[in-house]
């Protein structure tokens, strides 16, 4: 399992006036997506939160998502800049998906999770897991926190005493904040289920 | 020829020389291969220019829409090889809109109507289709060699056109192209009785090829000099293949990794212990270190070694370098590190050309100042240089123009923009300027770090045989591009991105963009209203802008104080385009 160095961001980088899950973030948007291998992102909600500090955790994300650099350079980071060919960057891009110097290429989707409140996120890579249990156990293991999801929640309402503290969210093509586990796995991302495939057979 | 028998014919005869019969002068010419040289021959007489035209064999088109498919094609009617160049060098970093255009399609239409004995083809950076490829298969009987280099638009479909159509095909030279993969047979349909390949690189494609049929291919061209093979062949197959090809002169590996076998080794050591012809060696994706020894026993011969995918690093890497001591060209990861360069400086002194490319585009980068001082200050022969480093000092670049006045293309880009020199913290004004003023026969450059208008009065006071120039994130004034601009005697290429340059200095050196062969602006000051009027002043230069797709709509109804995002401007004698998408616009 690989995550991105981008995870381990001391916490004095992202503390800077803009990482106040209020802010409006509607015109940052488009500047915090360079990053194309993080198209989906997930939120930890609290499960006892209604479903406006659902929408909340969501604004959080955002606006954390946008204050905290995703590289060590400091300024404002440009698509297309250090000039060097799409085919080197490519390749690049996938050899440091699979854990940088000398490991073997393969596609990667890489998504972002931000806890609730917590304004640093975490990055994990879809296409290593292979299914929800899996994202779950990766997820409580890197938040150090229980976590759980639609389909278990509703097992887990008819055992008193047992509860989980965060519920998996995730933002959907519409910009909708959804709970996970409605849809099978491999549906999760339909435009990227080819690449899944891909990357089970390569 | 003796020159006294061709003396005393003319003292006997005296002929007029130009009233020779367009067949000697014609013959007389295929002795001057230049095209500088048969241009400037040309404009000496209608006879020469006759002649000239009507036995140039080889054409190089820099810019597709500078000329028309058609004219070229009637003009020069005994083309045997032709290269077309398409689109903007900065397309090669994203900046140009992908449907921008430099379609390969007329040019291949002409070729098939006029030039029905054309050999050779080379297409840069333009839009190749299935149907090209199907064209040039059937329309040229004695076809021998295609080179696509950066190109897009066609499948595994058109190279099985190509396999199947192009008997007596010597190279298949596949550069950095965007290949859909459609089938893994399209090397199957090279026919059995075909032997003449002398190069296949298939480098870029990413699917897989099948392996026994290529086999069986490069087991029966024998005149097979270069082989490079893409990221799917596994080393395995690597070993049997060079086995059957053990005169390859250039090899490009493919994926280079495996899980450590000491019987896979000792095969692999044994193929390129037989290769004693290999001098070019590329490919290495995803190295392993435990393999690079491997390569031991070729290090020696090699002049050329490229390790720009190979994502290896530590001592195993600059231990299997430091073997190759007769290197020319060395392009590599900065995972080398700048202790690395230094063994590179010792090791290989016959150094002429080193790359080194960032591994982490969006990191701080692995190098500094040192390395390249290092290997400057040891490779007496260093003359070309493209180097990613985090940070960069006058000094260092003063040592380095002092250490290799030879330079004829420097490139260094400091991966953050607007670095000053990190002891003194000034402009690295003095260190560029250092580099123009001693390399005096540099030909392109591309500078970075922090740099203000002094730099380009320097650049266009001294760099007087400068071709190509790449700007990026500096000056901070109209004025930089005016020194440039009025400088710069032989520029050609002038490329130009996040700078503060406007109008002035464009409109005011606006016939020095007709002795160009392009410039590219974006992101600058620039004004539709200084765009117009630069159209209306210069009537042979084709202006072309783009804005955001967002706003497609009509250029007259958008008022002259509008910013223009991109600007590319060429010189043409076809005038202006009409295959142009919606997000270009010629002025």
């Amino acid at each position: 399992m690989e995550e991105c160095k981008g995870g381990g961001m001391s916490p004095s980088s992202s503390m800077d006036s803009r990482t106040h899950p209020a802010l409006s973030t509607t015109s940052s948007a488009a500047t915090a997506r360079r990053d194309l291998s993080t198209d989906l992102r997930l939120g930890l909600s609290l499960s006892t939160s209604s479903s406006s500090s659902l929408l909340q955790a969501a604004a959080a994300a955002a606006a954390a998502d946008d204050s905290i650099p995703s590289t060590p350079r400091n300024s404002q980071v440009h698509a297309d800049w250090p000039p060097i060919k799409p085919f080197l960057r490519s390749a690049l891009q996938k050899a440091s998906a699979a854990g940088g110097g000398g490991a073997r290429r393969r596609r990667t989707l890489f998504v972002k999770v931000y806890m609730e409140g917590v304004p640093i996120g975490r990055k994990l890579d879809l296409l290593l897991l292979d299914g929800y249990d899996s994202l779950l156990i990766k997820l409580c293991h890197m938040f150090k926190t229980p976590i759980t999801y639609a389909d278990v929640m509703e097992c887990h309402q008819q055992v008193p005493g047992q509860k989980a503290a965060h519920v998996l969210t995730y933002e959907d093509q519409d910009g909708d904040w959804m709970m996970v586990g409605d849809v099978p796995w491999e549906y999760t991302l339909p435009e990227q289920r080819k690449e899944a495939q891909d990357c089970k057979d390569g | 020829m003796g020159r006294g028998g061709s003396r005393a014919a003319c003292a006997a005869a005296a002929p007029p020389w130009h009233s020779l019969p367009d067949e000697v002068w014609e013959h007389a010419f295929s002795f001057l291969p230049a095209a500088a040289d048969r241009g400037a021959a040309a404009g000496a007489c209608s006879s020469w220019l006759r002649a000239e035209r009507r036995s140039r064999r080889r054409l190089a088109v820099a810019n597709c829409y500078a000329a028309a498919p058609r004219d070229a094609v009637e003009r020069f009617p005994s083309v045997r090889a032709a290269e077309v160049k398409g689109k903007p060098h900065f397309a090669d970093f994203g900046l140009v809109p992908p449907a921008w255009g430099a379609a390969a399609a007329p040019w291949i239409a002409a070729a098939a109507d006029g030039w029905p004995l054309l050999e050779e083809l080379s297409f840069k950076r333009m839009v190749v289709t299935d149907e090209c490829l199907e064209m040039i298969a059937a329309s040229f009987r004695n076809f021998q060699v295609l080179r696509l280099v950066s190109c897009d638009g066609f499948s595994t479909a058109g190279l099985a056109a190509i396999a199947a159509g192009c008997r007596h095909l010597r190279e298949l030279d596949l550069q950095e192209n965007e290949i859909e993969d459609c089938s893994i047979h399209w090397l199957s349909l090279f026919p059995e009785s075909f032997t003449s390949l002398v190069t296949l690189n298939f480098s870029c494609l990413e699917g897989e090829v099948n392996i026994t049929v290529l086999e069986r291919l490069v087991t029966r061209c024998h005149n097979l000099k270069t082989l490079k093979l893409n990221n799917a062949i596994p080393l395995d197959k690597l070993a049997s293949l060079l086995h059957k090809a053990p005169q390859l002169v250039e090899l490009g590996t493919g994926k280079f990794s495996a899980d450590y076998h000491s019987d896979l080794f000792a095969k692999l050591e044994a193929a390129f212990g037989g290769c004693k012809s290999l001098r070019r060696l590329s490919g290495a994706w995803d190295a392993v270190p435990d393999y690079l020894p491997a390569f031991y026993c070729v290090c020696e011969g090699l002049t050329s070694l490229n390790l720009s995918y190979a994502t290896v690093r530590g001592p195993e890497l600059i231990k299997f370098i430091s073997r190759c001591r007769n290197l020319q060209q060395l392009w590599v990861m900065d995972l080398i590190e700048d202790h690395g360069l230094a063994v590179v400086a010792s090791s290989c002194n016959k150094l002429q050309e080193l790359r080194v490319f960032p591994s982490d585009p969006f990191g701080a980068g692995f190098l500094t100042e040192r390395g390249l001082v290092d290997v400057s200050a040891s490779c007496p022969m260093l003359e070309s240089v493209l180097y990613f480093c985090r940070r960069m000092t006058n000094e260092a670049l003063i040592t380095i123009a002092k250490n290799r006045p030879n330079f004829t293309c420097f490139r260094l880009c400091i991966l953050e923009p607007h670095t000053p020199d990190y002891i003194t913290r000034e402009p690295l004004d003095a260190g560029f300027s250092a580099i123009v003023e001693s390399c005096r026969g540099l030909r392109r450059l591309s500078i970075s770090g922090l740099l203000t208008d002094l730099v380009f009065k320097s650049i266009g006071a001294h760099a007087d045989r400068l071709e190509m120039l790449s700007i990026a994130f500096a000056g901070n004034s109209d004025l930089g591009l005016h020194y440039i601009l009025s400088g710069c005697k032989s520029l050609k290429k002038l490329e130009i991105r996040d700078c503060p340059f406007g109008d002035k200095p464009l409109l005011a050196n606006a016939a020095k963009l007709e002795t160009m062969r392009s410039l590219w602006m974006s992101s600058c000051l620039l004004t539709l209203g200084a765009c117009r009027q630069l159209a209306r002043k210069m009537p042979r230069l084709s202006v072309e802008i783009m804005n955001d797709p967002g706003r497609s709509c009509p250029l007259d109804s958008l008022p002259d104080e509008t910013p223009v995002e991109k600007l590319y401007v060429y010189r043409t004698i076809a005038g202006p385009r009409s295959d142009t998408p919606a997000c270009v616009q010629i002025v």
